[in-house]
Formats: C-alpha cells, sequence, structure tokens
C-alpha cells in the first residue's frame, strides 16, 4: 500500500480516536449524555471514563477528578488494498486528560510483522527518461536487447506485409 | 544491437550469441581459449535440455512421451525453483505454458499469429513431479523455461568464470563480487533513454518488459497469464537484484503477477516495477537511483 494511504488511515483512526476523547471529555464537563462517535473502519477501546465522574453526577463542586483513566488505548483500523485487507493498529497514551503520545503498529496482514518493513518501497510516480549518453553507466538492462529469433522474425513479417 | 561498453573493463571480453539474445562477458585476466569452449558447451548443455526451439531436446522429448525423465540436480532445482514461483504466485509462473505461449503464436516457427483455440495450461500436480532423479509425467507436456531460463543459464557460466567476471546475456547481468558495476535501465518505451541506474556488486539483475515481443498488433506479448491465456497489462516492466540470476530472473516474471510483499519468504531482493500508467515501485535502497523530476535538468 503506498505510504499516502497509509497516513490517511492513520490521520483517521488518530483523529476517531482524539474525538471519541474529546467529546467524552466535553461531556463529562459539561455533564450532558454520553455521545460517541464511530468510523465504520476502526474498531476502537474507548478509554474508560474514570469511576465518579458519572453523567448523573450533577455536582459543581468537582474536584479535579479526571475524565479518563490514565493509560494507553488501542485501536485497529482494517482497509482493503489491492493486496487484500491490511490493518494499522494505533495507540493513543493519556494522561491527565490529555493525549500525551501516539504510536502507529503497522500490522502485515496474516503473517508476522517482520514481512511489513522488509521493504521500504515507494511510488516515484514522476519517473523522467534520460538519455543513455548522459549517463555513466558499465552496461545497459532491457528489453531492446532480448531475443534474437524473435526480433528476426518481426522483421520477416514486416517485410512479408510491405509485399 | 546496443551493447554499452563496460567503463571498468577487466580485461579482453567475448561477446556471442547463445540461448536467442547476446551475450558478453568480462573475466579478470581475459577470457581463456579453454575458459571460452566451457562456456559454450555448458550453454549447449542447458539448451540441448531446456531449448523449446529445438526438437533433440528434452524439452521437446516431454512434449510428446510422458514417464520418467532424469535431470542432473542443477536442473532438478530449476524445477523446484519454478515450483516455489509456482506456489507464490498462485500458479501464474508456470513452466507448463509451452503450449498456451505456443498457440498462442510464440511457437517454434515463431508464427506469431494466434490459433482460434488457445490451449489452456495445466495444473502442475495433474501432469508433473518432481523426483529425487528427476521428474515424472503423467503425460506429455510442451515446457517453457522463459520466465527463470535465461538467468538458470547464466549461473551455470558463472560457475566457470572464477571470482571477477561480469555476464550479461541480453541485459540479465550477473556481477561477481569483487567488482561494482552501474547497470543502466532502459525505458521500457524508449530504448534512447534509462530511467535509472542500479549498483551492482556480488549479485544479478535481470529484467522483464512486456512491449518488445508483441504481436497481433500489440493483442499479444510473450508474459501470458496461465489463468486467462491472455497477455498481462499493468506492469509492462520490471527489473529485481538477487543472489543469483536464476532468482533474479523468475522474480522479474513474477513481479508481472503478484506485488512484490508476496514474495517475500521467497528470497531476498530489490526491485523496481513499471507500470502502464507511468507509475514505478520500487525498493528504496542506495543502490537504486531512479530519475525524478526534480533531477532532470535542462
Amino acid at each position: 500500500m503506498s505510504q499516502q494511504t497509509k497516513k490517511g488511515i492513520i490521520g483517521l483512526i488518530v483523529i476517531a480516536l482524539i474525538a471519541i476523547a474529546a467529546t467524552v471529555a466535553v461531556v463529562a464537563l459539561n455533564n450532558q449524555s454520553d455521545e460517541t462517535s464511530e468510523s465504520t473502519e476502526t474498531t476502537t477501546t474507548a478509554p474508560p471514563r474514570s469511576s465518579g465522574s458519572s453523567t448523573e453526577d450533577q455536582g459543581l463542586d468537582d474536584e479535579a477528578t479526571t475524565a479518563y483513566i490514565d493509560g494507553t488505548y488501542g485501536a485497529t483500523g482494517s482497509y482493503r488494498s489491492p493486496g487484500g485487507t491490511e490493518e494499522i493498529g494505533v495507540a493513543l497514551t493519556i494522561a491527565d486528560d490529555i493525549v500525551t503520545a501516539v504510536t502507529v503498529d503497522p500490522q502485515a496482514s496474516g503473517t508476522s510483522g517482520q514481512y511489513q518493513s522488509q521493504f521500504a518501497s515507494g511510488i516515484a510516480s514522476l519517473v523522467v527518461g534520460k538519455n543513455v549518453d548522459e549517463v555513466s553507466v558499465s552496461r545497459v538492462s532491457g528489453s531492446s536487447l532480448t531475443s534474437t529469433g524473435f526480433n528476426s522474425a518481426l522483421e520477416t513479417i514486416k517485410n512479408d506485409a510491405r509485399s | 544491437m546496443p551493447s554499452k561498453p563496460s567503463k571498468t573493463t577487466l580485461a579482453p571480453s567475448i561477446e556471442f550469441e547463445a540461448l536467442g539474445t547476446q551475450w558478453f562477458i568480462e573475466v579478470a585476466g581475459g577470457v581463456s581459449p579453454e575458459l571460452e569452449r566451457s562456456i559454450h558447451s555448458k550453454l549447449e548443455l542447458v539448451s540441448h535440455v531446456w531449448s523449446r526451439f529445438r526438437d533433440d531436446s528434452l524439452v521437446a522429448a516431454m512434449a510428446h512421451v510422458a514417464g520418467d525423465y532424469e535431470l542432473e540436480p542443477r536442473d532438478i532445482q530449476l524445477l523446484q525453483w519454478y515450483r516455489t514461483l509456482y506456489d507464490a504466485t498462485d500458479g501464474a509462473v508456470t513452466p507448463l505454458i509451452g503450449q498456451t505461449i505456443s498457440d498462442a503464436g510464440y511457437d517454434t516457427a515463431y508464427r506469431l499469429r494466434p490459433d482460434s483455440v488457445i490451449t489452456a495450461t495445466p495444473v502442475w500436480d495433474d501432469i508433473v513431479q518432481i523426483t529425487k532423479t528427476g521428474a515424472r509425467l503423467a503425460c506429455p507436456v510442451l515446457l517453457d523455461v522463459g520466465a527463470a531460463g535465461k538467468g538458470y543459464a547464466i549461473d551455470r557460466v558463472a560457475a566457470l568464470c572464477g571470482d571477477q567476471y561480469v555476464i550479461d546475456a541480453g541485459g540479465d547481468i550477473r556481477v561477481s563480487g569483487g567488482n561494482v558495476q552501474r547497470i543502466g535501465l532502459e525505458h521500457p518505451r524508449d530504448a534512447t533513454k534509462l530511467i535509472g541506474t542500479v549498483d551492482v556488486r556480488g549479485r544479478s539483475i535481470c529484467g522483464s518488459a512486456s512491449n518488445r515481443r508483441t504481436w497481433a498488433d500489440g493483442a499479444w506479448h510473450h508474459i501470458i497469464d496461465p489463468h486467462t491465456s491472455q497477455s498481462t497489462r499493468d506492469v509492462i516492466a520490471t527489473w529485481v537484484t538477487a543472489d543469483t540470476a536464476m532468482i533474479a530472473d523468475g522474480l522479474a516474471t513474477a513481479l508481472f503477477f503478484i506485488r512484490p510483499e508476496r514474495l517475500e519468504h521467497v528470497a531476498e531482493f530489490d526491485y523496481i516495477v513499471v507500470h502502464a500508467d507511468g507509475q514505478v515501485r520500487y525498493t528504496h535502497d542506495s543502490t537504486i537511483t531512479l530519475f525524478g523530476e526534480e533531477e532532470s535538468h535542462t
């Protein structure tokens, strides 16, 4: 999959997690009813809210309790790519109701994680040809140099076609 | 046919035609007459076993008669490598494609006109069994080892050439450990241009492209998908560097059918894959340079 697609998916997951965290934090402060946002592509372990900040709590004299228990929470996003279903894991660390860390854990689908990073591959869509004379090379690897039999057959056919 | 002179010539080299392509071989100290003879001998041996284009080869015999065939260990290894590729590509790379490609027009006469009916490619286990001594055929089958055969031949020749050599067989190149060769990657659509370079030391680089050997107004090219009996469309050129030419050659073909990630368990390799829409995917290795817009200067 492309790096851009990966980043896009990671972005979506992070936004989803942060949105959930932010939404529920606002809810806790304003004592409104619960609301969660969900992305169809992510499964989320929502950060558990601290005990003591239930929606029934009307008290104005809240002590400095956090809306979320400090900790690390994870989500896995899955998506379909030409190579099959792929997954990326994202973990958020929350301390004092603030997201203090985000880690991304690419997961190879179906095989162990070691294979995922074996290739650092990318797309160079703007490949520009340089003239052979401009480039210093020992030898050239290319298809025009292969298959003398085939090439002469093509020549014969072309000649026959002319007559 | 253009052949760039070597910038780091080891010694007087030899050039000749064999297995349907131009060979260039450089060896430290020069290619002696004995070495030259043994190289020709070895290639004749490989051709005598594996050529689809001669009627005295083992492949020709296998196309007519079922049964047990004895093969040398190295030839058995080639078949085993094909089995690995076959399994990794869900049967897309297969040596049993001979009749299909022949019916399509790429036959011994280079007819280059497809038959109205193209024989479907048989399933490996229906026909071929690799044994300790060779191969057992349940019925006659026409094999084609174009996918990895040239690389295999290069490796057989390399074993004769000592420690310092460069072997270039029509753009499939094997370089010994003692020296580095900067190899230009020919633009698939313009033979006067290169799209990049690869520095090869102690490795092989093999390339495959679909757009040269075409026929029937481009409706067919020589890389055929056995599942559809049609030529592939999306990938137009590939290069692979690997430890041996047989591996690089086989993988360069496999990359026409499947993504590189699906071959990671098969061998260690680097790749460059050019798609029909102009996109290029490649391993970001320091030995590989592709010419992008920011590199071109007027």
